[in-house]
């Protein structure tokens, strides 16, 4: 299966390519007040809103650096959480090579940190290892329920019928 | 000149070993990886350090430029499009759809089949060392012949279709390309198609004060295949 792989701070990471829509390169977004640090705003995608995290924020609380090879990945995520998949925009650092590898490639690396339930496997290989990104994980369940308020969600904030 | 084809490595602080020990070394310690690799070109760590390139801040005015290119809506709508293969036959210019068409190639020779004189059926041609039958769209469609046996030219070209394994080509006196079209495009048959039967054509399709008939390829393998048996 094909991998898309970037980097957090140094390290490189992989998500299935399946997830993803399309690459694009960094653009300026408009800041959201109240959310974490990591949401880095929502940009314009052909005039519809996407809402854009920074993974190198979520990661290493760093945000990432504005180079060439810092790409903005639109992948299918659950959004709301619990629904259907929508478009979510990241940034992610060293967004330069496709990789070709298989599932049964990645292996328990016995660290699985609470605060980054998307880490998973990792792939060891000569070029440094790799490690799988689960993009349904991608934004924790606490952090979820602080950035996406159900009732305030309608466009004009007035309440359902 | 040289010296600016390679990657300027300093600027990025890594190792530019392609100018030391590869091909472009000034000395004569020559890199390993050369035995396997023969060129620095095809070698993952000159491509490695090529991609760097890209870890290069970007300017401001790069990223207000994608802004402003992403935040537009796509302007080309290509659902619905679909596309046909514009040909002449005599004065006629006429459509298959290019998915049945399978190859162009120059016109060539046509061995006529002895004790055959379906008027449909002109020979059989060598394309590509395979015997192919070929057909005369003009007779199929009913183009007067006056048109269809004009002196050959250098714009002649031998087409070959295929729809289902079946396969036969045909001499057309241009070749015009693909075209796209909206079906909106297309305007139903009228007489203007002088002399041939109406019934091949599905319509007329008007790009740049051409009439093209575009053809009913079913209908076309069929006669091909009732004709020949």
């Amino acid at each position: 299966m094909l991998l898309l792989q970037f980097r957090i701070g140094k390290e490189l990471y992989a998500l299935p390519a399946t997830k993803v829509v399309e690459v694009v390169p960094i653009v300026n977004l408009k800041q959201i007040p109240c959310t974490p640090d990591y949401m880095a705003g929502v940009m314009n995608y052909r005039g519809q809103p996407l809402p854009v995290l920074d993974l190198s924020s979520l990661a290493l609380g760093t945000p990432s650096r504005k180079r060439f090879s810092t790409r903005i990945i639109l992948v299918r995520f659950p959004w709301p959480p619990g629904c259907e998949e929508e478009i979510l925009g990241i940034v992610a650092e060293g967004t330069s090579e496709v990789i070709r590898s298989e599932i049964t490639d990645f292996k328990p690396c016995g660290v699985y940190p609470k605060d980054a339930p998307y880490l998973k496997g990792i792939k060891t290989g000569v070029d440094g290892m790799v490690q799988w990104v689960d993009v349904a994980h991608l934004i924790p369940k606490h952090v979820c329920e602080v950035i996406y308020s159900e009732e305030e969600s309608r466009p004009d904030g007035t309440a359902p019928d | 000149m040289n010296q600016e084809k390679h990657l300027q490595a300093d600027s990025l602080d890594m190792d530019n070993c392609w100018n030391k020990i590869g091909v472009w070394g000034q000395t004569d310690s020559r890199c390993r990886r050369l035995e396997e690799f023969i060129h620095c070109h095809n070698c993952p760590v000159y491509s490695r350090a090529a991609r760097r390139l890209l870890d290069r801040m970007v300017p401001e005015t790069y990223v207000q430029e994608n802004t402003d290119l992403l935040a537009e809506f796509k302007k080309i709508d290509i659902s619905g499009a679909k596309s046909a293969f514009v040909f002449r036959i005599g004065k006629e210019w006429l459509a298959f759809p290019s998915s049945i068409i399978r190859e162009i190639t120059a016109r060539s020779r046509i061995h006529k089949v002895p004790h055959r004189n379906a008027s449909l059926l002109k020979g059989l041609v060598n394309i590509r060392g395979k015997l192919e039958i070929c057909v005369s769209v003009g007779m199929i469609i009913g183009i007067q012949p006056s048109c269809t046996t004009e002196a050959s030219s250098n714009h002649e070209r031998l087409v070959t279709i295929q729809k289902d394994d079946y396969c036969v080509a045909f001499p057309a006196s241009e070749i015009r390309g693909v075209v796209h079209y909206s079906p909106d495009d297309i305007s139903p048959p009228p007489a203007s198609i002088t002399g041939s039967e109406n019934a091949y054509s599905k319509g007329i399709l008007r790009i740049n004060d051409i009439e093209i008939g575009m053809l009913d390829e079913e209908l076309f393998f069929d006669t091909v295949r009732k004709g020949l048996i």
